[in-house]
C-alpha cells in the first residue's frame, strides 16, 4: 500500500460526502450549499494537514514542505473542527441566518466512513488482542506500515479503523432516520460529533497511536480540551439566543 | 414580499463568487490529496 492509496480514499470520502449532502440537502441547493461546502472542504483540508503535520515534522530529520504535504498525513478530528470553522465562516461571509448542520451529518458520516477505510489499508492496524475478530498482517504488509509497531509482532490486532467505519455507518443510518426530530436546530449534528468524539476518545485505547502526555494520545488530550469548549459554546449560545431567533432557525 | 415556505432554508444575503468557490474546492483537494496530484502531474 503506498501514500495514493489514503489520498485515493480521502477523495472517495469527499466525493461521497457531497453526494449524500446533495441527496440530502435539496433544500439547501441554491441557497448557499456551494459556498458553504467550499469553505467547509478548504478549511477543514488545511486543518486535517495541520493536525497531523507536527508529527512530521518532530519525527523528520530533514523536513521539507514538500514532505509535510506527501507524508503529512491527514487528521480526522483536525478536518471535522477545520470544516466546521469553515461553515460557521462561510456563513458570516455570505450573511446565512439558518442552521445547516442537520444536512451536512449524514454527509460527514458517510464521507468518514469511505475515508478510513485508506487508514485502515495504510495505517496502524490496533493494539494486539486476543479476540476472535483480531486481524494479523504479513511481514511483507507489515513492512509497508512503518508506524505500526503491533504490525511486525505478527500477534492479532483490533482492527481499530474498522470499528471506526462501524460507528459511522450506524450514524450515518440513525442520522437519516432521526433527521429534523430534535426540537434544536442543528442538533443532531452536534450529538453526532459529541458521540463521534466520546467514541473516538475510547477508541484511542486500542489504536496504537503513541502516548503524548499523560499516558493519552493526542487525539485524546485534543478531544479533552475541545469537548468541554464547545459544549460550553452551546450551551451558552442556548442560553443567550432569544427564543423568538431559534425559533426562526428550525 | 412572498414568505419563504416553513420547509426552506433561508437565502443568504449574498453568495461567493463562483471563482472563489472553484479556487478553495480544488484548493482542499490539493491540500489533502498531495499523493493523488503528484501521480497525475507525473502520469501527464
Amino acid at each position: 500500500m503506498t501514500v495514493g492509496t489514503h489520498d485515493l480514499f480521502v477523495v472517495l470520502g469527499v466525493i461521497a460526502a457531497f453526494i449524500v449532502l446533495w441527496i440530502r440537502g435539496k433544500p439547501l441547493r441554491g441557497r448557499g450549499m456551494a459556498s458553504l461546502v467550499a469553505g467547509g472542504l478548504f478549511t477543514g483540508a488545511v486543518f486535517a494537514k495541520l493536525g497531523t503535520g507536527w508529527q512530521y515534522l518532530a519525527r523528520s530529520d530533514d523536513p521539507t514542505l514538500l514532505g509535510l504535504w506527501l507524508e503529512g498525513g491527514q487528521s480526522v478530528l483536525g478536518g471535522l473542527a477545520g470544516a466546521y470553522l469553515g461553515v460557521v465562516v462561510t456563513k458570516k461571509v455570505i450573511g446565512y441566518q439558518g442552521s445547516t448542520g442537520d444536512w451536512f451529518a449524514p454527509a460527514v458520516a458517510s464521507g468518514l466512513a469511505v475515508g478510513r477505510i485508506g487508514c485502515f489499508l495504510t495505517e496502524q492496524i490496533g493494539t494486539p488482542t486476543a479476540l476472535p475478530w483480531g486481524i494479523t498482517v504479513s511481514p511483507e504488509v507489515a513492512a509497508t506500515m512503518p508506524y505500526c509497531p503491533s504490525c511486525a509482532l505478527g500477534v492479532p490486532m483490533h482492527p481499530s479503523f474498522l470499528y471506526e467505519i462501524v460507528f459511522h455507518v450506524v450514524a450515518l443510518v440513525l442520522l437519516i432516520r432521526f433527521a429534523g426530530r430534535l426540537a434544536v436546530p442543528g442538533g443532531v449534528f452536534k450529538l453526532y460529533l459529541l458521540a463521534y468524539a466520546v467514541f473516538r476518545f475510547g477508541v484511542e485505547y486500542v489504536r496504537d497511536n503513541p502516548d503524548l502526555a499523560w499516558e493519552l494520545s493526542g487525539s485524546q488530550i485534543f478531544l479533552l480540551i475541545t469537548v468541554p469548549i464547545a459544549t460550553a459554546v452551546y450551551l451558552w449560545k442556548r442560553h443567550t439566543t432569544p427564543p423568538l431567533a431559534l425559533e426562526a432557525a428550525r | 414580499m412572498e414568505p419563504t415556505p416553513p420547509d426552506l432554508p433561508p437565502e443568504p444575503d449574498r453568495k461567493l463568487p463562483a471563482w472563489a468557490i472553484l479556487l478553495m474546492v480544488v484548493g482542499g483537494v490539493i491540500v489533502i490529496a498531495g499523493g493523488i496530484c503528484v501521480a497525475l502531474v507525473v502520469t501527464l
